[in-house]
């Protein structure tokens, strides 16, 4: 579960403040499946980064329970100098994996990520799909209770795709997901609940539907 | 838990929550237990611990992997300075100061003085150099300096020890460990120095780029200021008093002392640098708490 209360967050630009959510108060339930829309700039990734507890809120507080991972996005959170298997070990590492189990996650994670030798070069050399691949895979060795992905899914391939539906039908009894995405319909399909960002609001809807419409509705509005 | 059983259950949640704790309201809509304050110490340290380690495990593994050279020349960066320098002097003529071989002399003070140096050059681009993984919830812009500094304090040790067992093994030359106390108080003041310089230039140097610039042109001489090639005793009381304003001056002259029983200058005091690198330690503690989240944006 994540509860928002009364957040507030803004940046500050030479312009003045740029607030990205004013006093927003929602709680995210455990067993959820949220689709995340907004337009461009409306800050869903510093959402996601509150979420996961990356960064924090000016103003008003988060609770979260239970185990929520990073933000699962593009280039972030790998090394660029270290390879795909040392960014691996790192993760394990971090999340204080027995040193005995480190050895077959790592293992499993080359496999799901299916990079092939670019999984013993450096990560500065790969692709933008090739990384996402891989920050999908290991954030999948670890069993949290929410995921949470930032337009991952974007630069895959089917293929990929594919298996990152596949992956999360497995979990999908016990976890839960956050999801960003421009794909409205890999969003209706997958996702129960639906938050729409927009002008320095955040609104959960119970029905992605629902959320989709509204949001279709503001990008009419402002067309 | 359906949704639309999810929101009655909210519904109910908050008309009995406005009084009540977070805690209640989290036991009412959630599967999960609330975290006490100890779990949640706990877990941090936990996480703290193994975060700590990934990292200084990550830094010498891209040491080691940028070039073999660049480790070995850590190692080796003591004893070459030491012999270059040395040399110098022995070319004059001169084989001891204050009584002490040139070479254990020099040796002693580029052993504090790399210290030092660390905090200027390898500690405080930390935080840059692992932005990537600041994408982590639990890797803190802090823990990348801790890392740098563990790592840096380790190969510093090992070079440390090849240097003076080099010493002895080709040249018979030994330190007479007149006070091992005072060796270990020069290290430990010289180690807190260089974290809060490390810490305090880390945390403005990520957000003001041009300050990592000037440090680098201030800290040019350093090395000839901080009476590393020569004795503080041969110099004049008028050269002494503006020298003992730098506080690796008298981290040196006590670790000569320490290690190699050699005089302290008239103006020592040992309290000056320990008492330095705890203020600098305490204002970059603070100006971390202060900046932690804004260095993580950057």
């Amino acid at each position: 579960m994540i509860h928002l209360e009364h957040v507030s967050k803004y940046y500050a630009t030479p312009r003045g403040r740029h607030w990205v959510l004013k006093d927003v108060t929602l709680t995210i339930p455990d067993i959820a499946r949220v689709g995340v829309v907004g337009p461009n700039g409306a800050g869903k990734s510093t959402l996601m980064r509150l979420f996961a507890g990356v960064d924090a809120p000016n103003k008003g507080k988060i609770i979260r329970t239970g185990s929520i991972s990073w933000p699962m996005g593009l280039a972030q959170s790998m090394h660029g100098s270290l390879t795909g298997k040392e960014n691996a070990r790192f993760a394990c590492h971090i999340q204080g994996l027995d040193r005995n189990k480190i050895q077959t996650t790592v293992a499993g994670i080359q496999e799901f990520a299916d990079i092939g030798k670019y999984f013993h070069m450096p990560v500065r050399t790969y692709s933008s799909g090739m990384k996402a691949r891989l920050n999908f895979a290991i954030a999948m060795a670890f069993d949290f209770d929410c995921y949470i992905i930032d337009e991952l899914t974007a630069v895959g391939d089917k293929q990929f795709r594919e298996k990152s539906a596949a992956a999360f039908q497995g979990k999908r009894e016990e976890s839960s997901f956050i999801k960003v995405s421009h794909n409205l319909n890999e969003l209706k399909k997958e996702c129960n609940m639906g938050l729409v960002l927009s002008n320095s609001k955040a609104v959960l809807y119970p029905s992605i539907t629902e959320a989709i419409s509204v949001y279709e509705d503001f990008l009419k509005n402002r067309a | 838990m359906t949704s639309s059983a999810f929101f009655k259950r909210m519904q109910l949640s908050k008309q009995s929550k406005t009084h009540k704790k977070d805690d209640l309201f989290v036991t009412l809509i959630s599967k999960f237990k609330p975290i006490t304050p100890a779990q949640e110490l706990k877990r941090g340290f936990y996480n703290f611990k193994s975060v700590i380690w990934a990292l200084i495990f990550k830094e010498f593994k891209i040491r080691l992997g940028e070039s073999k050279l660049g480790i070995v020349w850590v190692l080796i960066e003591l004893i070459v300075s030491m012999i270059v320098m040395s040399w110098i002097w022995l070319i004059i003529g001169r084989t001891k100061i204050d009584n002490i071989h040139v070479m254990l002399f020099l040796g002693a003070g580029f052993t504090i003085f790399f210290i030092i140096r660390r905090g200027f050059s390898p500690v405080p681009q930390g935080i840059k150099s692992n932005s990537a993984l600041l994408n982590y919830p639990g890797v803190k812009p802090i823990d990348t300096i801790f890392a740098r500094f563990i790592l840096e304090m380790w190969l510093h040790s090992i070079a440390v020890i090849l240097l003076f067992f080099s010493l002895f093994w080709i040249l018979g030359l030994s330190p007479i460990f007149s006070d091992p106390l005072l060796c270990f108080q020069a290290l430990g003041s010289s180690a807190m120095l260089a974290l809060g310089i490390g810490l305090l230039l880390g945390i403005y140097q990520t957000f003001y780029e041009s300050i990592g610039k000037v440090i680098s042109i201030i800290t040019q001489p350093l090395m000839i200021m901080s009476a590393i090639l020569y004795s503080m005793n041969d110099l004049p009381q008028s050269a002494r008093e503006v020298l003992s304003w730098n506080p690796i001056v008298h981290l040196v002259s006590a670790f000569r002392q320490g290690l190699l029983g050699a005089n302290a200058f008239p103006e020592y005091d040992l309290s000056y640098p320990t008492f330095l690198g705890l203020f600098f330690l305490g204002i970059a503690f603070i100006s971390y708490h202060a900046n932690r989240f804004r260095l993580i944006q950057k």
